[in-house]
């Protein structure tokens, strides 16, 4: 049977209702079918499909189907012949049950094409969705309708976005304004109907810290368009003095808009923000994921020079509010050895050390790095030092990070780069780094195999000295190795029982079983059938090993000295 | 026992070991011996001579010739004039005729060939067909191996009577874990305190007894490759044997020559550990930190500042010794002097953790390393940079709350150390301190005047919870300085750090406290004893070994002092 036969057959017996809310997983053409033949039965007047899904209790539905209905009145909004108090409402009772988005969002392009098509009644829509339904709809609407009428004609819609911007209502302005957001502008006719001045003018005017960080997205927005728009002038706008509400808006306006904004304006207005957002944790999750989207599809290095200009102003940031950057970030080598570069080569202390929690975050130990020459300030050797500094314990990557600084650096900061990564590195990580080392070796790159090949046969030449000496007389007494392995125990102890709720070993020993002769555990319970289950498995054990850094036992002061130094720039 | 014995004298590597323990043996078992063991050719084949009676028999003159193990064909009869049949000849050709004291010239003669080992199968017929032919008069011949050897030591040295049965228990317990010389070094120490305690038994000896322990179980690790027991022992060995032999300071009897067997041994045991256990390896970048073992700092740090002070003594002993010899007879002792002193810089350049001190007593290691570097102002500019070193990282890891000086001596607790942040942990762990003090005294001493300044601003910055002290001998100081079995001299405190003041502060006390003079080993002038009993014991050093450095100090060219003062700067210094 045919969705129309299927359609009119439930419609004859009084159950379209029915139908709509069985039917759960529909493709988008199924959904246009279903659609368009509800259209032609509600045009025809068999049923009223505004009432009738107004008489849904939408809430007491699966959230798929709430999801199928809207989707399907979505669609048969756009050739609904319908007062538009009666969609008003529908859209109104469908949106309320929604509940993961307050807003009738999902209605849009329905909604833009009824007014479209509708465009005898416009006056008087205009009026009754001036006139205000509910809070989290009005605005919305007017977008919609505005977007509507600009598409019938945009003379008459700049009329009255400029009425609506006089308006003393809120969402009238905030409507016209974020109308305007949408656009995108072809002509220069189009182009010449935006006036810059005009709404530098009703951003100083305006009241609403919301609606002004609307603006600003506006004036962003519209300025690309613009050949001839100085930029100092726009962001001359921007306060000097914080205005954290107005930042919050405007990421969270970018974060959803970002594709459309200009990135070097972005990047700009970062600059601007001064003050305190580190416990703002709105506007930094908007602000991550914003850098997030951006960091999709972006093979340039404004997203790191964004997340770079706010943490410099925001240093005592908890850099784990950014995991969602952090991680994409992690994706994406040249963007995040040029942040990591930044980071390195700025003078601030908490900066370097954000580099290190960004590192730390992505638990990765093979993680590889480079020096990215293409920024302004250039000093690699600081950049060196300081990313020594931080990154000891992350042998591979501070280790790739000094091969990419050796490839560029003079022969004299050569040989300051060669003396870092033997003593202290390669002398305290001679497993994994031989390894890594043979690794790059291997890619013949003319400009350091060489020096590598010198720099590892002097580490197994060392190596080979320290293996001869076996003198009995010298080992540490018994009795220290036995209490060391205590002290270890217990302080392994520790760390388990202080780690997060949630860890991983958490998660596979959060219903402990004990098992004391064997390594198979037998488990059996019966299904919800009856049926009895008998299941055997065998238990594997779970390692990982890490290579401890030798200088600190060798000389852990003289070391960790080095790296504070290093860290705080302060040793040349 | 006689079986430990017996395995020990066939693991004597050389003659001179065997000579070292004949001797006292023939003592013990009532021979007068008037020929010792010279270096180089025996003279006319006998290497030990003496006369007496062996268990009741007729007073004869005994006259050995020593070979080391067995007696093969190789040495029985070759080339070499080591050889035992042409000792035997010159025995009988020359020495008989001519050398016998004339007092003991009409009584019997018994020739001895000594070996350690057995007398090969091979040999056994050449030897005894010599004999044979050559036993005529009043001479006759005695062959001494390792059994007949072993028997006489145990009769006459370890016999139940001298060595009761749990005397040898530990000492058989001592061997057993000479292994674990921890362990070992507890019983033997035991062992010590029993002989030392066993006052029935006349005191030459008790000394030999510790001797010929001490060579047993020097002979036992050097086979199983691990002296250190040996070494230990050997340094508790001369501490408590001169308990014994000291109310005997200043004569040249049984007793003080029973002693000096004891100090050889000794001697003999530093000197195979020291140049063969850690000089070959101090040139090598943490050869000897990787040799400790790479599992604690702790542990490397302890072993290394008590390696440092081992090697500081060796070189003290030498330096004594020095004093002793005309100064052709000292280019030997020289050149070692100058291999231990470029060895113990190589060993503080090549394991950093000789920078750091974690301990405050580990000043005792520090002192001694920087008395022996005193000799020579060769020096001078190595010492100002380490104790530049040694001042900042301890200041920088208080500060920075790493691993600082503390008066915390259990193993465990250094481990958790710093175990808090807290002021009052800090405090509590820094209560008192020597090792301030004597980096102040030797800065002053090497008029390190800026260091001297940066350990007073430190000190009235962060330290004046600590007492600032160092420890003098007082008249108490004789009977628990050599067994440290109770604590003993006394501490000046108030230190003044600053250095106008601090010398004549602590050594005017040294006036004051002069009881330093009256210690029998400093009588004996065997001040290298004393070292070793402030190293072994953990007891600070006295300062009065400083007088004369601190006199000469006031004649110091004022140009050289300056360039200390500027080679000091840790900055400019890329050798320590």
């Amino acid at each position: 049977m045919s969705y129309l036969d299927q359609i009119l057959e439930n419609a004859n017996q009084g159950n379209i209702k029915n139908f709509l809310l069985h039917e759960k997983h529909l493709d988008h053409e199924e959904t246009i079918n279903i659609a368009n033949e509800i259209v032609k039965l509600h045009n025809d007047n068999t049923f009223n499909l505004n009432f009738m899904l107004s008489e849904i209790d939408i809430s007491k539905n699966e959230e798929a189907n709430s999801h199928t209905i809207r989707k399907i009145y979505n669609k048969a909004l756009s050739h609904l012949q319908s007062p538009i108090s009666e969609v008003i409402n529908c859209i109104n009772h469908l949106s309320k049950s929604n509940s993961y988005i307050s807003n009738c969002y999902w209605a849009r392009d329905g909604l833009i094409n009824y007014f479209k098509e509708n465009c005898k009644d416009l006056v008087s829509t205009l009026e009754i969705i001036k006139s205000g339904i509910d809070p989290n709809l009005d605005s919305d609407l007017l977008v919609f309708f505005l977007t509507a009428y600009y598409e019938i004609s945009y003379e008459e819609y700049i009329g009255i976005t400029n009425k609506l911007l006089c308006s003393k209502v809120d969402f009238h302005r905030k409507s016209a304004i974020e109308s305007m957001f949408l656009y995108s502008l072809k002509t220069q006719k189009e182009i010449d109907n935006f006036k810059i001045p005009e709404l530098i003018k009703q951003f100083n005017t305006e009241s609403s810290e919301n609606i002004k960080s609307e603006l600003i997205n506006v004036i962003f927005w519209i300025s690309q368009f613009k050949k001839d728009t100085s930029y100092d002038e726009v962001l001359s706008i921007i306060p000097v003095k914080d205005n954290v509400e107005l930042f919050e808006v405007f990421f969270n306006n970018i974060s959803h808009h970002q594709t459309y904004l200009n990135k070097s304006l972005i990047f700009k207005v970062v600059k601007l923000i001064h003050g305190n957002f580190s416990d703002n944790t709105r506007f930094v999750a908007n602000l991550d994921l914003f850098l997030y989207g951006l960091l999709n599809g972006s093979d340039d290095f404004y997203p790191s020079k964004i997340f770079f200009e706010f943490i410099k102003n925001n240093q005592s940031i908890n850099i784990d509010l950014f995991s969602s950057f952090s991680h994409k970030i992690a994706e994406n080598p040249k963007s995040y050895s040029y942040l990591l570069t930044k980071l390195f080569l700025s003078k601030e202390y908490l900066l370097s050390k954000i580099a290190y929690q960004l590192i730390s975050q992505k638990n990765n130990k093979n993680l590889e790095i480079e020096y990215i020459s293409e920024l302004n300030q250039q000093n690699p050797i600081k950049a060196a030092k300081k990313a020594f500094g931080w990154l000891f314990t992350h042998p591979i990557t501070i280790a790739s990070y000094l091969v990419s600084i050796l490839k560029i650096v003079d022969e004299k900061s050569q040989i300051e780069v060669e003396k870092l990564l033997f003593d202290p590195l390669l002398i305290s990580y001679p497993g994994e780094l031989g390894k890594y080392l043979d690794l790059i070796i291997e890619k013949k790159d003319p400009e350091i195999s060489h020096k590598l090949e010198i720099l590892k046969s002097k580490m197994e030449q060392h190596f080979l000295q320290l293996r001869q000496i076996h003198i009995p007389e010298l080992f540490a007494p018994l009795s220290h190795y036995e209490q060391h392995n205590n002290y270890m125990n217990q302080q392994f102890e520790k760390g388990y029982e202080e780690a997060p709720k949630g860890a991983l070993t958490e998660l596979f020993f959060s219903n402990k079983v004990h098992l004391l002769y064997s390594n198979k555990i037998i488990t059996q319970y019966t299904r919800s059938s009856g049926k009895a289950v008998r299941s055997e498995h065998e238990l594997h054990s779970h390692s990982f090993s890490m290579e401890f850094p030798q200088l600190e036992t060798l000389d852990p002061i003289n070391l960790n000295y080095m790296l504070y130094a290093f860290r705080n720039g302060e040793v040349k | 026992m006689k079986l430990i014995i017996k395995e020990y004298l066939g693991l004597l590597l050389e003659r001179e070991e065997l000579d070292a323990i004949l001797p006292d043996l023939l003592s013990q078992m009532g021979l007068n011996v008037y020929t010792k063991p010279m270096r180089g050719t025996p003279e006319f084949g006998v290497d030990i001579a003496a006369v007496g009676s062996i268990n009741n028999g007729v007073e004869s003159v005994y006259l050995f010739s020593v070979k080391e193990g067995n007696l093969t064909r190789s040495t029985w009869l070759s080339s070499s004039p080591q050889s035992l049949k042409p000792s035997l000849e010159q025995i009988l050709d020359a020495y008989i005729p001519s050398r016998i004291p004339p007092e003991h010239i009409d009584k019997p003669i018994v020739i001895c060939p000594c070996f350690g080992g057995d007398v090969n199968t091979n040999v056994k017929q050449d030897l005894a067909g010599y004999e044979k032919r050559n036993t005529q008069g009043n001479i006759s011949f005695e062959n001494w191996n390792g059994d007949k050897l072993a028997g006489y030591i145990e009769d006459y040295l370890l016999n139940e009577e001298l060595l009761t049965s749990p005397l040898q228990s530990l000492f058989r317990k001592s061997l057993a874990l000479i292994d674990n010389p921890e362990a070992s070094i507890k019983h033997f120490i035991i062992l010590l305190n029993m002989i030392l305690e066993y006052k029935s038994i006349d005191e030459p000896k008790r000394l030999s007894q510790i001797n010929v322990c001490l060579w047993i179980l020097y002979s036992w690790g050097r086979d199983l490759g691990n002296i250190e027991t040996a070494y230990l022992a050997a340094e508790k060995s001369i501490l408590f044997a001169w308990e014994i032999a000291k109310k005997d300071q200043g004569k040249n009897n049984k007793n003080m020559k029973a002693y000096y067997s004891i100090l050889n041994t000794y001697n003999k045991i530093s000197s195979d550990y020291i140049e063969n256990k850690i000089l070959p390896y101090t040139n090598i970048k943490h050869g000897i930190s990787v040799a400790i073992g790479l599992q604690s700092d702790v542990s490397v740090n302890l072993k290394l500042f008590d390696l440092l002070s081992r090697l500081a003594i060796y070189g003290l002993h030498l330096q004594n010794k020095l004093f002793t010899l005309k100064p052709e007879e000292n280019k030997n002792i020289i050149d070692k002097i100058k291999k231990c002193t470029s060895s113990i810089k190589e060993m503080i350049i090549n394991n950093p953790l000789l920078l750091s001190p974690y301990k405050d007593d580990q000043a005792i290691d520090i002192f001694l390393a920087l008395y022996l570097l005193s000799y020579d102002n060769e020096h001078d500019s190595f010492v100002a940079e380490w104790i530049s070193h040694l001042i900042n990282l301890s200041f920088i890891s208080y500060t920075g709350n790493a691993k600082y000086p503390s008066n915390i001596n259990k193993f465990y607790e250094l481990l958790e150390h710093p175990a808090s942040t807290d002021i009052k942990y800090k405090h509590k762990v820094t209560k008192a301190s020597i090792l301030y003090p004597t980096l102040a005294i030797f800065s002053a001493l090497y008029k390190l005047d800026n260091l001297n300044d940066e350990i007073l601003k430190f000190v009235n910055q962060h330290f004046q919870h600590c007492t600032m002290l160092y420890w003098y001998p007082k008249d108490d100081s004789e009977h628990h300085f050599y067994i440290k079995n109770k604590l003993h001299g006394a501490e000046l405190t108030s230190i003044q750090l600053d250095k106008d003041k601090l010398l004549d502060q602590v050594f005017n006390e040294c006036q004051s406290s002069n009881d330093f003079f009256n210690l029998s080993i400093i009588k004996q002038k065997l001040e290298p004893i004393l070292l070793t009993a402030c190293r072994s014991n953990r007891t600070p050093v006295p300062l009065h070994v400083l007088c004369d450095f601190y006199e000469s100090s006031f004649i110091n060219n004022k140009e050289t002092t300056k360039q200390i003062n500027a080679d000091v700067q840790p900055s400019n210094s890329n050798t320590v």
